[in-house]
């Protein structure tokens, strides 16, 4: 019951939060928390490759790079239909994930993370090649995704509430298919993987149908992300960002169901809380994270979940 | 014939830990197989369940030839084994640990349903785990469970595969008394409805449950029969019963 409540008043906050940012006039909250969203929906989508499949890929922003380009490279063309953009984004960062899994997941520890890190530097080196759209400055986005005049990105509140919804859709989809068949299938690779094999798994074509799903939902955080910028760079592809990305899930705690959202929202606020600080913000903020990974051992969601079971 | 072991060999650098192997087993015999430490026991089985990959000699089963197949393609087929050393899903519960190997079996899968909410899943896991007499711990995470617990917990998995060919590895290692007594009950009940190779060192369970008995000495069976004929070879006595038979 207690994991109701939780999930409630999350949510219930979630929603306050543009009318109580327009009340207090700090219009600038509701933005700083889609931009948070979107980076849980990417941690969640790690989640499920890193905490319940136990594959630590450390090239997470590839995806993120795939979905903002769909969408840039497209309305770089004139081409504004967000459905269309967004069907790219997710299909695109599914196939780089099929083509990169392919290959990295056969692979195990250090050669898994080092591979999927190389396959991402090639990406973002790719993207800095390519002077078309913008090479190393980017690529301005002039309209945003247009959803045949459903749902208006131009909106902040309208926005804000589409990312929400996409991040409870996103974080119950990860949720569903970690506890189905397939699921247990790839938790069990991850607990055991001489035993899985013993009862008849081969766990390949599992990890890699898991990393294809997380490659399409990051794809979906890129596309949200360049519409929330307004522009994609390289960047967006950075072996920083991939660390970002995964600090979030273990901060929050690799494979519980509101561990990613959690990492992110502390992560980045904190960040932000620091940088209106101090201009050396990166000082306090590593120390802090080695203290919280020290002190919450089983992430910040072990934190809520302690408490529930006294 | 369920299981036909030709030539049969293995070396690990200058060791040679299986030696031209030649073995049978029948459906629906409980085949022993015993040996001094470091005769090459696990290694057979481990080359039997496709997790170690022989250097000559062919595996048949079934009158398939299985020998390059891997384990999971193995276990598909209908082997099973349990672990010397305990080895189970730690963070799932013993009911979840015994629903994945049904779920193994079923070749099904999918993306959206609750597995543990699954009747197909649950029943037959929770009859295998009553089987092995396990049913009170069935909630329990298999990371609580006893050793003597773990090792039920392993029998019951490797049944639930519903395998051809139970290929059970020490599963009295470490055991109690008590705990021994009531595997070897198990074991007796699951006799003729399951073909088994039992791999073990306590004798007593040995000589109440095979209905043949091989001896692995250095790679090598140096004798294979009834239990009364190994109770009395010669050669078994010197390189191995010792002075206690």
């Amino acid at each position: 019951m207690r994991r109701y409540l939780f999930w409630g008043i999350m949510i219930a906050a979630l929603i306050a939060v543009p009318p109580l940012a327009a009340l207090a006039g700090e219009l600038y909250y509701i933005d700083l928390l889609r931009r948070v969203m979107i980076f849980a929906i990417a941690a969640a989508s790690l989640n499920l490759i890193l905490g319940y499949g136990g594959l630590v890929s450390f090239g997470h922003a590839a995806y993120l790079g795939t979905g903002g380009y769909s969408v840039g490279i497209l309305a770089f063309y004139g081409i504004n239909n967000g459905w269309l953009q967004f069907a790219t984004a997710i299909a695109a960062s599914a196939l780089v994930a099929l083509m990169i899994g392919a290959i990295s997941v056969r692979t195990r520890g250090i050669y898994f993370i080092m591979i999927t890190l190389a396959f991402t530097q090639m990406l973002y080196y790719l993207g800095i090649s390519v002077e078309e759209y913008g090479g190393d400055d980017g690529l301005r986005i002039r309209t945003r995704s247009q959803f045949s005049g459903l749902v208006d990105l131009n909106d902040p509140v309208v926005y804000y509430y589409v990312v929400l919804a996409l991040l409870l859709a996103t974080l119950y989809l990860v949720h569903r298919i970690v506890e189905s068949r397939f699921g247990m299938v790839l938790r069990a690779a991850k607990s055991n993987e001489a035993r899985s094999r013993a009862i008849g798994f081969s766990p390949y074509p599992y990890q890699l149908a898991a990393f294809v799903i997380a490659g399409a939902l990051c794809g979906l955080a890129g596309a949200l992300l360049a519409n929330h910028t307004s522009f994609v760079t390289p960047e967006f592809m950075h072996w920083t960002r991939s660390g970002e990305i995964m600090f979030m899930v273990i901060l929050g705690g690799m494979g519980t169901m509101p561990g990613p959202a959690l990492g992110a929202f502390a992560l980045l606020i904190v960040e932000d809380l620091l940088a209106g600080w101090t201009q050396h913000w990166q000082v306090i903020l590593g120390p802090l994270l080695v203290l919280s990974v020290l002190f919450f051992r089983r992430g910040l969601a072990g934190v809520f979940r302690r408490n529930d079971a006294s | 014939m369920l299981l036909e072991v030709r030539s049969l060999s293995k070396s690990f650098g200058a060791l040679r830990a299986t030696d031209g192997v030649d073995l049978e087993v029948h459906e629906g015999e409980t085949l022993a197989v015993i040996g001094p430490n470091g005769a090459g026991k696990t290694t057979l089985i481990g080359q039997l369940a496709g997790n170690i990959r022989p250097d000559a000699g062919s595996i048949r089963f079934g009158g398939e030839d299985v020998t390059g197949l891997p384990a999971p393609r193995r276990a598909r087929k209908g082997f099973a084994r349990s672990f010397q050393i305990t080895s189970v899903f730690p963070e799932f519960s013993a009911l979840e640990n015994v629903a994945l190997a049904v779920l193994a079996q079923s070749g099904r899968t999918g993306f959206w349903r609750p597995a543990m909410k699954d009747a197909s899943l649950l029943q037959p896991a929770g009859e295998f785990l009553r089987l092995v007499g396990l049913e009170a711990r069935a909630q329990a995470p298999a990371a609580s469970l006893s050793h003597g617990e773990h090792r039920q917990l392993e029998v019951a998995m490797a049944l639930a595969g519903r395998p051809r060919l139970l290929l059970l590895d020490e599963p009295m290692a470490g055991m109690g008394t008590d705990e021994s007594q009531r595997m070897i009950e198990l074991l007796g009940t699951l006799k003729r409805r399951q073909t088994m190779i039992l791999v073990e060192h306590d004798m007593d369970a040995v000589f109440r449950l095979a209905d043949r008995i091989a001896v692995l000495v250095y790679g090598r069976i140096i004798a294979i029969g009834a239990p009364e004929e190994i109770r009395t070879n010669a050669e078994v006595r010197k390189a191995y019963l010792g002075e206690e038979a």
